[in-house]
């Protein structure tokens, strides 16, 4: 196979392994650029998770907040979120997909391993006629009754046959298996070259799309929350001070997180993290 | 195998909220402890006709800087000519209206205790057509301006109200303008 020809094999192997994130990323894509929903300069994939953590304390403050765009935005942001992460999980597994999905889906290479598992069950085959052949001969040997010589010729003849056609598809075998290896081995270096292409270009758009969808929620969300009594009555009492964003809530979190009683302190770094990403 | 994603659509107005929530600058936090001037103002907006039909909270949101002044007798509120939004509420004392003429300055009336003034400057955005002079040993008045930025969905009933208001003191002061021309012609 010529290079040009692996090549198309591998990228019709790709497109079609990712036919659903193509879908997704380009309905996505088009859905930001249609509207002119610009990606933000923070990092909002990075502050995610305290997003919803916001959102969550938010939602006990006041339950409506959860409704309409909000809420709607936080399911959408979910699901992409999902799908995002069962990508990760899909590319996490290269060898195998080159294994047990792109070089099946290789004519030669099919032909090539059926040719493989036919020839081992001949010499299976072989194996078993030359074995029962052999006992066969043996116990006329030690037997006392007259036997005709032209059933033992013909059972010397088969049992020839067999060691003959046993030690020609060894031969072969090892003849398939050594074109087996060298088809593998040439596919390889192209599969995992445009495979890597195919993940980023994925995980680039992905990225993009959770980045400018929670960057909006995020905005969204604290505009409900100012509106709201329930939201302002607690922060009125909590003594927040500043503005109703991410960062004065942030700020009002860690003056109150309680690190013994935290899982981890990672949770407290992170936190400590997101306020340089907003500063 | 069918693609296992289900999309979020959006409507126009739903895209337009996300786009106007991310232009729009976030507000302070405004404590519900206020402060002495801002509960003054609240207890004589029964008398403030620019007020009429705005809930006292609402009153809160929509202005800022409320703050307490004080002139002695001759000290000027503000000047012919000057530019700003504020507006007053004269509490206690008396304030002399006086507009420049011939080089020097023409009273031209006064103002009582619980009279509102200053809103036109407001409304017009242009600089103040008169000068307001303390007559009074000691004039106290309100100061506030309208917060424009505190528009949004929770207070724009109450803009509605004072715009309405707004437009019914310009009606009026029209009015009177017209009888003044029509007694000089």
């Amino acid at each position: 196979m010529t290079e040009q020809e692996v090549e198309q094999r591998v990228i019709t192997f790709l497109d079609h392994f990712f036919a659903d994130e193509t879908v997704v990323a380009e309905h996505e894509l088009n859905f930001l650029d249609e509207n002119g929903l610009q990606k933000p300069e923070i990092d909002y994939m990075k502050m995610r998770q305290f997003i919803i953590t916001a959102y969550n304390n938010l939602k006990e403050m006041d339950l409506t907040i959860s409704e309409g765009l909000v809420g709607k935005m936080y399911k959408d942001i979910t699901i992409l979120v999902n799908f995002y992460q069962e990508y990760l999980k899909k590319i996490k597994i290269s060898n195998l997909v080159y294994q047990r999905d792109f070089l099946p889906s290789v004519e030669e290479y099919r032909h090539l391993n059926d040719d493989k598992t036919l020839t081992e069950a001949k010499i299976n085959q072989y194996k078993h006629i030359s074995v029962s052949t052999e006992r066969e001969l043996e116990e006329i040997a030690i037997s006392k009754e007259k036997v005709d010589e032209k059933k033992i010729k013909l059972l010397r003849r088969r049992n020839v046959d067999a060691l003959y056609n046993l030690e020609k598809s060894k031969e072969h075998l090892k003849e398939v298996a050594i074109e087996l290896n060298e088809l593998e081995q040439s596919m390889k270096g192209q599969f995992f070259e445009q495979f890597e292409v195919y993940c980023n270009d994925y995980k680039n758009a992905f990225e993009e799309v959770i980045n400018t969808k929670l960057f909006y929620f995020e905005k969204i969300l604290w505009q409900h929350a100012e509106q709201s009594s329930g939201v302002r009555k607690f922060f009125d009492s909590a003594g927040i001070t500043g503005s109703y964003s991410t960062k004065t809530y942030l700020n009002y979190y860690l003056r109150n997180i309680d690190i013994e009683k935290s899982k981890s302190n990672d949770w407290h770094r992170y936190l400590h993290s997101l306020l340089k990403v907003l500063d | 195998m069918a693609l296992s994603f289900s999309f979020t659509t959006y409507t126009k107005s739903e895209i337009k909220e996300m786009l106007d929530a991310a232009s729009r600058t976030t507000r302070d936090i405004k404590p519900s402890v206020i402060t002495a001037a801002q509960k003054k103002l609240l207890e004589v907006s029964k008398y403030i006709y620019l007020f009429s039909g705005v809930a006292k909270d609402d009153i809160i949101k929509i202005t800022n800087d409320v703050k307490f002044m004080e002139f002695a007798e001759g000290e000027m509120v503000f000047d012919q000519g000057e530019k700003n939004d504020e507006i007053f509420f004269l509490l206690r004392g008396e304030l002399s209206v006086e507009i420049g003429h011939d080089g020097g300055y023409k009273e031209v009336a006064h103002i009582k205790p619980m009279e509102l003034f200053g809103e036109m400057a407001f409304v017009s955005k242009k600089p103040r057509s008169a000068r307001i002079k303390s007559v009074d040993p000691k004039s106290t008045v309100i100061k506030f301006v309208i917060d424009d930025d505190a528009y949004e969905a929770s207070t724009c009933f109450a803009f509605m109200k004072l715009y309405k208001n707004i437009s019914t003191i310009v009606a009026e002061k029209l009015e009177a303008s017209n009888e003044v021309l029509a007694e000089h012609t």
